[in-house]
C-alpha cells in the first residue's frame, strides 16, 4: 500500500471541517461555490506534518483522531449520486457513482440503499470534504458477532458474547464457513463446530438484532 | 527487546455505547468502568462502535507483548506494513486478561473489506522493524 504523506492529526481534521461542511452544503446544492480559502485549508490537511513527528518510514502508516478516509452514520438523505451519513459526532457527504460495488449481505448497486440504513464506507476525500466512495467498500448494515456457541439448529445458532449476552445467528444463502485460523473454507462446513466452542461471524445486521451470516469462522 | 506475536485480528467495539475513537468509552485500569462522553481515558479502549453494539477485543496477546497497560504497539501485515491507529494494551474482563486491540472498522478496512471478517496473519509487534 502507498505510504499516507504524513499523519492526520485530530487538529488537522477540525480545520478540514468547515470544508467538510461546505461538502455537505454544495452536495446537497450543486452549484454553490467553493471557496479557496476551503481548497487550502483541505490541502495544508492532507500535507500537515507534526513537527519532529514526521515519518520517515515510507511503510507505516499513522492515523492520529478520526481517519478522513473512513465515513459511518445512519443515511439520513440520498441525492443522485450520493448520501449523507450522520452519526452523533459527525455529519458526511458521500459520493457514490452508479457503479459502485455495494454490500448489503449481497453485492448490490448504490440504489440498494435505503434511508435509515448503517453505512460504513472506505473512499478519497475530496476537495469539496466529501468522500468518493471506493468501490467494494460500501458496506450496508454489516454486523459481526462472536462468542461460544450456545446451540446449532440446521438453519441458525446462538453464541454467548463474553458478557454473557446471546447473540442469534442465522444462515445466508451464501453462507461460507472458514477456518479462522487460515481463512481456508471448510468443506465439512460446521459439521466440526460443537457447543462451547468459540466463533464469529460477519453478516447483515437485521431490524431484530439478529444477524444473518455470510461468513461464519470457527 | 522487541516482542511479536500473530494472530487474527478482527474488528471490535469494547463496549456498547455509540463512543467513537475520539471520546471515552472505559476507564479504570481493568476498564470495567464504562465513562462518561466527553471524558478521555488513558488505558481503556475506544472504537467506532457504529451501531452494532458489539463488544469484545481485536487481538489477545496474553502476557507474551511486555507492553505496559495504556503503552502503544503496532499491527503489521505479512508484508510488514506497519499501521499504527491508536492500538494499545487494554486490560479485559476477567481482569488480566491483556489484549492489544485496534479497534475500528476504518483500521480494518486498511487490510480488508468488512465483508471478510477477520484477518488473519496479523502481526502485533513492539519492533518498528516488524517481526
Amino acid at each position: 500500500m502507498s505510504a499516507t504523506p504524513g499523519p492526520y492529526t485530530r487538529r488537522s481534521f477540525l480545520k478540514g471541517l468547515g470544508a467538510a461542511a461546505v461538502g455537505v452544503a454544495t452536495f446537497l446544492y450543486p452549484g454553490t461555490a467553493e471557496s479557496e480559502s476551503t481548497k487550502q485549508d483541505l490541502r495544508i490537511r492532507m500535507t500537515q506534518k507534526r513537527g519532529s513527528q514526521v515519518l520517515r518510514r515510507p511503510n507505516v502508516r499513522r492515523i492520529i483522531g478520526p481517519d478522513p478516509t473512513f465515513a459511518e452514520g445512519d443515511v439520513t438523505q440520498i441525492t443522485a449520486g450520493g448520501l449523507l451519513l450522520e452519526n452523533p459526532e459527525f455529519v458526511y457527504a458521500v459520493r457514490l457513482p452508479p457503479d459502485t460495488a455495494v454490500w448489503k449481505e449481497y453485492w448490490l448497486t448504490p440504489a440498494a440503499i435505503a434511508l435509515g440504513d448503517w453505512v460504513d464506507v472506505k473512499g478519497t476525500p475530496q476537495c469539496d470534504g466529501s468522500l468518493l466512495a471506493t468501490s467494494g467498500m460500501v458496506f450496508v448494515n454489516i454486523g459481526k458477532r462472536s462468542g461460544n456457541v450456545a446451540a446449532i439448529e440446521a438453519d441458525a445458532l446462538t453464541l454467548t458474547g463474553p458478557r454473557g449476552t446471546t447473540h442469534n445467528i442465522a444462515f445466508s444463502p451464501i453462507l461460507e464457513v472458514i477456518d479462522k485460523d487460515t481463512g481456508a473454507t471448510r468443506g465439512e462446513g460446521m459439521a466440526s463446530l460443537a457447543v462451547g466452542a468459540p466463533a464469529g461471524a460477519v453478516g447483515l445486521l437485521l431490524p431484530d438484532k439478529t444477524l444473518r451470516a455470510t461468513r461464519i469462522w470457527y | 527487546m522487541s516482542t511479536c506475536i500473530k494472530g487474527t485480528v478482527s474488528w471490535e467495539c469494547l463496549y456498547p455505547t455509540h463512543c467513537s475513537c475520539s471520546a471515552c468509552c472505559c476507564q479504570g485500569s481493568n476498564c470495567q468502568t464504562q465513562c462518561t462522553s466527553g471524558t478521555r481515558c488513558t488505558q481503556g479502549g475506544c472504537c467506532n462502535g457504529g451501531r452494532d453494539y458489539n463488544y469484545d477485543f481485536a487481538m489477545h496477546s496474553g502476557n507474551s507483548l511486555g507492553i505496559a497497560c495504556g503503552d502503544s504497539a503496532e499491527f503489521a501485515d505479512n508484508n510488514c506494513s506497519i499501521y499504527t491507529v491508536g492500538s494499545k494494551r487494554v486490560d479485559t474482563i476477567p481482569p488480566g486478561t491483556t489484549t492489544v486491540a485496534s479497534l475500528s472498522r476504518s483500521f480494518f478496512m486498511n487490510f480488508a473489506p468488512l465483508s471478510q471478517g477477520i484477518i488473519t496473519n496479523m502481526l502485533v509487534t513492539t519492533n518498528a522493524g516488524c517481526c
